[in-house]
């Protein structure tokens, strides 16, 4: 048992300690790395903040770390906890890269201009539609909409091909839905972009009258399909392969249906990867990104998460429906007006 | 001079005075009782004395050294002050001994061998040798409050305060644990100031008393003193019986007499002089009057007896219709009906103001 | 005069302890702070706007009705059990005792999963109100029964020879006894419950702390998301507030023990149930749900030792640590708060208590904000984890320590200090020592909440530690529920330690019990 005096001599001490500090570090600037030099520099080392998740990741940093000596040090968290912090951070971050489940926390970094340029080798890598317009970030792998029902209920025939179906009163009560979740979202600014602001109002206004089952997230509403609590949902397709990976294939319940190309329902969403302002002159920033979109690790994408890769070249997991058909250019989904837009209409019908 | 000197002590709780310009002087060694009702301050004259509670004004002094007074304030730590409080306040996690070794700390008390010396000397003292090894929850009342008094006196304190030590305990208890305690200050030499609201407690034990009242001391004496001529007619009800008459006052008769329903009877004046003629108030004690056969004083009726065992209090009516009380040995009681008489053996106290006192003078401090 | 040594000298606190204690609140002040700059940094009219929007109505209205009802639940349940518990012989009574006290090692998203596992149809707010309720009735139980143990069963006997039946006596005579520490717990419980956000989220109840990590993850609306934790911090004012009113001034002294009572076999089923709803709910079910999934999963991965490992040490280090330093930020406030009730003290601890009432996430962002901005050299750091520990755990510890000095006479500080004793070591000699155990019990429950925090530890720790938590987190978000059980398991047993030295603290400090 400490005595209170010391208690209070040690808080004092700690508090005039933290008074002093401050007050030599507001009179300086910003502690941002300087441009010396345009030619980024290498070190062997720089700091990844990853939105993805570890045991996903962590083999895939492994393998660039063995072929390039460079060292990363990752913090993993999940996206929207990642992407508050980077804001929270702003010129002050020790992250040179950053790693995001979705395009909008890229957006909202991008808006934010914590991203510097990306060379035009990189930016250019992966087609328009499913990589930023302004070259601010990378697109890295890609996540089909899918439905995802319950196969002991229901035959892959009873899932209609257009998400239009799914919100008739048959399906009342019955289709799980997200719509805190990025993906979701996303979703949504593609119908209003595709079909028209008022043919997505109307959808939406449906949707939200005919009893959705509101979830948090994706793997939640996958979850709540396999164990047989749910009949049918809207997700990525990824999160089904996690899963099944996870308990094997044959014990999914959950199965998934795809949305007829074209659909509003059969968009990509997508993960990406920028480089942070002050990892501009820094090398090894610019030679992960640079690996992200690289033959080799989108490879690893397909093998190992089951995704899209988003390098043209690269075939995408057996059994998917081609990438090619399901390009659309005119999306930007790390747009935040459009994103902003989209929420106004959820939120207009309680659903956000 | 005195070995605690106390003056024009004043203490307030925010805007609510407690103590106006309290004194007070002790001779070394001396017991002092600090007499009065509840509430009227004399707890928080041990707590401003012991330098628990800030003081407004004044000055506390204990042999040479001043503990309060002007930008003074030596902490309750330093001041060599011990403490009885009421309820005994054992330390609940220590032991007997621990508890009276509490306070032996600092140079003197650094070699054990001396610690335990005097925990035993003490424990000892207070009859409790057998018991050091108890936890404060085994002992009775009466003897947590020895330990307490145990715990206060090791340190050797230059004075002993005690707050209504007996109080909690039961009467049959109190007594002898009084006398007890008493001694032990006595064997002790120590100085001790101790509070109570029990008038025949402070009589019995202290070599002065000082009666307090709304925060004032209003007396000051040795425990006759007090009782026999009671500077107010309050002071004279709270420290014993008292048959109280209206008199008048006649200054011709040579300032030593009253009238009163008992006739014109020797007087004794207590602070200020009347003007010849005004009304006063007379104050007896019972035992100063004496019930005498019929025929010999004015004539009585006995209207009730209060027996209590060696001695009575018997209530009489005069033929005026006046009541008076007569304290009287059980052998010269009379019978309940019985016309008797009724004979005053000591002077009358006359005071020029019947209230309770507060437009008397401060009494100053005898200054032995 | 016979009132208990100088109520009415003790207005004015010390300076040196108002001070520290006023520094030890500041720290949950950033927080808040930082949501009044974010809140209102795109304008007041985007503020009032969000405000007003009937969503965050719904949010609070939602966050009020389940803190209210599971509040008021645990308030019966853990007076009922802790009743039982320290009035009646039961059998098997240390092993009972202690099963009531698990539930706290148990972090509620846990509960929440363990219990989809066998029924995932479960959602909204009665299955969310069940989970929370199980997992905060010991807050409750453990100091009543505490209290009760130590109290007088003279009052109730008094009562009843006065007329009073069973149920008038025990609320005339014995419910004041207790009344202090089950309104302290029923606190930390409607606080919790305000702030929970993993039960909810898994159990799908749209309450504020939803809203908030909702705003964060799908807009990166940092305004919205202000917006909405300060509402929760209006609500949790009002909380503290409300248990202010309602505590007032209960001063229990203690006296003699009752001595308790043989339950009649045919209640012992019913006083069974009762005593251990809360473990059944809270512990066996979902502890039984996680080794289903732990079996049924195909592909379970090899146990990174080394790893594993490290994040036991990690979670064990970072609870020692973190809650003695909670000690140390709390002690001062208790120790205000117990021996003054001026306005100044009441506003101390009221600060205090703001920390529990915050999402981690919320005290994990501003305290980025404020470590960039005051403490730069100490981002990323251990030293920032812990104080957001502090931020958010320190409520845990002041009421419990509150309650221990309150309860140490001041009579005795009084006799120590006259014995030579200066304040500190009067402290230390005296009020330490017999406050020891209820400082304790603060001192365990911040341990438990920090072995259990998640969001906040995500992210302030160094970017090398990684704790039971976050590694479950990982595994679970990675749907490899097979990788996830051993560090379930081992959070659970790691938790569990703190939670059974819980059960087994007196919280009075006379041991005078033979």
């Amino acid at each position: 048992m400490r005595t209170r005096s010391r208690a209070m001599t040690t808080l004092f001490a700690s508090i005039a300690a933290v008074a002093v500090l401050a007050g030599c570090s507001a009179g300086q600037p910003a502690p941002a790395e300087q441009n010396t030099s345009d030619a980024p520099e290498s070190d062997g080392a720089f700091t990844l903040y990853s939105g993805r998740n570890e045991a996903l990741i962590q083999p895939l940093i492994d393998q660039f770390e063995q072929e390039t000596g460079i060292e990363v040090e990752v913090r993993y968290g999940n996206t929207a906890e990642m992407g508050a912090l980077l804001l929270e951070e702003g010129d002050r971050t020790p992250a040179q890269v950053f790693l995001s489940q979705d395009a909008g926390a890229l957006g909202a970094l991008a808006k934010a201009d914590m991203f510097m340029t990306l060379p035009d080798d990189i930016a250019d890598a992966v087609p328009a539609g499913f990589t930023s317009t302004d070259g601010s970030w990378v697109g890295v792998t890609g996540r089909a909409r899918v439905v995802v029902y319950d196969s002991e209920k229901l035959a892959a025939s009873d899932i209609p091909d257009t998400v239009d179906a799914l919100v008739e009163p048959e399906w009342a009560s019955r289709l799980g839905v997200a719509p805190t979740n990025a993906s979701f979202q996303s979703f949504v600014t593609a119908y209003r972009v595709l079909e028209g602001d008022a043919a997505a109002d109307e959808w939406v206004a449906a949707l939200s009258e005919n009893d959705p089952q509101i979830f948090e997230n994706n793997n939640a509403i996958l979850t709540a399909v396999n164990d047989g609590a749910l009949d049918a949902g809207l997700i990525n397709h990824y999160y089904w392969y996690q899963l099944a990976a996870e308990v094997g294939v044959d014990n999914m319940r959950a199965q998934l249906a795809y949305p007829k190309a074209g659909d509003p329902g059969s968009i990509v969403n997508v993960t990406g990867a920028g480089v942070l302002q002050n990892g501009a002159s820094d090398a090894d920033a610019l030679e992960f990104v640079r690996y992200l979109v690289s033959q080799q690790a989108q490879q690893y994408f397909v093998e190992q998460t089951f995704e899209y890769p988003l390098l043209p070249g690269v075939d995408a997991p057996e059994g998917l429906p081609a990438l090619e058909s399901l390009i659309n250019p005119e999306l930007d989904l790390s747009d935040l007006e459009s994103l902003a837009d989209t929420q106004a209409l959820l939120s207009k019908y309680s659903l956000l | 001079m005195s070995w605690v000197n106390i003056a024009d002590l004043s203490v307030a709780f925010g805007e609510l005075p407690v103590l106006s310009r309290v004194g007070l002087a002790i001779p070394r060694g001396d017991i002092v009782a600090v007499l009065g009702p509840s509430g009227c301050g004399k707890t928080t004259l041990l707590r401003a004395i012991a330098g628990l509670v800030p003081i407004a004004d004044g000055e506390v002094r204990v042999g040479d050294r001043l503990l309060s007074g002007g930008k003074v304030r030596v902490a309750p730590e330093r001041r060599g002050i011990g403490w009885v409080p009421q309820d005994a306040a054992l330390f609940p996690h220590l032991t007997v001994a621990e508890n009276i070794a509490f306070g032996l700390r600092g140079p003197a008390w650094r070699s054990p061998e001396a610690r335990a010396a005097r925990v035993t000397e003490l424990a000892g003292l207070v009859g409790l040798a057998d018991h050091v090894k108890r936890t404060p929850a085994q002992l009775s009342g009466g003897q947590a409050q020895r330990v307490a008094l145990a715990r206060a006196l090791a340190p050797r304190p230059d004075l002993v305060l005690l707050d209504e030590p007996f109080s909690a305990l039961d009467p049959m208890l109190r007594v002898p644990l009084r006398r007890e305690v008493a001694d032990v200050l006595r064997d002790q030499r120590s100085t001790a100031l101790l509070v109570t609201h029990d008038q025949q407690e402070a009589l019995s034990l202290a070599d002065h008393v000082a009666v307090m009242m709304g925060g004032r001391v209003l007396q000051w004496g040795t425990p006759a003193e007090v009782y026999r001529r009671p500077a107010t007619p309050w002071v004279a009800r709270f420290v014993g019986d008292t048959v109280e008459l209206d008199g008048v006052w006649s200054a011709d008769a040579g300032g030593r007499s009253v009238d009163t329903v008992l006739g014109r009877v020797p007087a004794e004046l207590v602070g200020e002089a009347p003007a010849s003629g005004s009304r006063v108030r007379v104050v007896f004690r019972p035992e100063w009057l004496r019930i005498e056969p019929e025929g010999v004083g004015v004539a009585a009726t006995v209207t009730e007896l209060s027996f209590v065992g060696h001695e009575g209090l018997v209530t009489l009516e005069l033929t005026g219709g006046a009541i008076v009380r007569s304290r009287a040995l059980a052998l010269e009681l009379p019978r309940p009906g019985q016309v008797v008489s009724v004979t005053v053996r000591h002077p009358a106290l006359v005071y020029a103001h019947a209230g309770l006192g507060a437009a008397a003078p401060m009494p100053q401090p005898s200054q032995p | 005069m016979t009132t208990t040594a100088g109520v009415g000298e003790r207005t004015r606190p010390p300076l040196l302890l108002a001070a520290a204690a006023a520094l030890a609140a500041s720290a949950s002040l950033i927080p808040v702070v930082y949501l009044a700059v974010r809140a209102v940094e795109a304008g007041t009219e985007g503020f009032v706007a969000t405000l007003l929007r009937p969503r965050v109505l719904e949010l609070a209205l939602n966050s009020v009705a389940l803190a209210a009802s599971v509040t008021a639940t645990c308030l019966v349940l853990g007076v009922a059990s802790a009743w039982l518990l320290s009035r009646w012989r039961l059998p098997a009574e240390r092993t009972i005792l202690l099963l009531s006290a698990l539930p706290l090692a148990v972090p509620s998203y846990l509960v929440a999963y363990g219990w989809l596992v066998w029924s995932p149809g479960l959602n909204g707010f009665w299955p969310s109100w069940a989970v929370l309720t199980a997992v905060c009735v010991p807050y409750v139980t453990l100091p009543v029964a505490a209290a009760w143990r130590g109290s007088s069963g003279d009052l109730e006997a008094v009562a009843r020879t006065l007329g009073r039946g069973p149920i008038r006596s025990f609320f005339s005579a014995t419910w004041p006894q207790v009344r202090g520490a089950a309104l302290a717990g029923s606190l930390l419980v409607g606080l919790y419950s305000l702030a929970e956000f993993g039960a909810v989220s898994m159990l799908r109840f749209e309450t504020l702390t939803w809203g908030i990590n909702a705003s964060y993850s799908a807009s990166f609306d940092r305004q919205q998301a202000a917006v909405l934790a300060l509402v929760l911090v209006a609500l949790a004012l009002i909380v503290v507030w409300a248990e202010r009113r309602a505590r007032g001034q209960a001063v229990t002294r203690v006296a003699r023990p009752l001595p308790r009572g043989v339950m009649p076999r045919r209640w012992l089923w019913a006083a069974l149930a009762v005593v251990l709803a809360a473990p059944v709910v809270s512990v066996t079910v979902p502890v039984l749900g996680l080794g289903v999934r732990l079996f049924s999963a195909e592909s379970i991965r090899a146990l990174d030792l080394p790893r594993f490992a490290s994040a036991v040490g990690a979670t064990l280090g970072l609870a020692v640590v973190g809650s003695l330093l909670v000690l140390v930020f709390a002690l001062p406030i208790a120790a205000l708060t117990a021996r003054y009730r001026d306005r100044l003290s009441r506003g101390i601890e009221g600060i205090g208590y703001l920390g529990h009432a915050l999402p981690g996430i919320v005290v994990g962002l501003s305290l980025v904000f404020f470590g960039l901005a005051v403490v730069p050299w100490a981002y990323q750091s251990l030293l920032m984890l812990l104080f957001a520990y502090v931020v958010l755990f320190m409520p845990r510890a002041i009421g419990s320590a509150r309650s221990g000095i309150a309860a140490v006479a001041p009579a005795l500080i009084d006799v120590s200090r006259t014995l030579g004793d200066t304040p500190a070591a009067s402290w230390r000699r005296v009020t330490a020592r017999l406050a020891a155990p209820n400082i304790a019990i603060g001192c365990l429950l911040a341990a438990i909440a920090i072995m259990k925090e998640l969001p906040a530890t995500l992210l302030l720790r160094p970017t090398s530690v990684h704790t039971l938590a976050t590694e479950l987190w990982t595994r679970t978000a990675a749907a490899e529920y097979g990788g996830a059980a051993p560090y379930a398991a081992a959070l659970l047993l790691v938790a569990s330690v703190p939670a059974v030295l819980l059960s087994t603290i007196r919280s009075t400090a006379r041991e005078d019990e033979s």
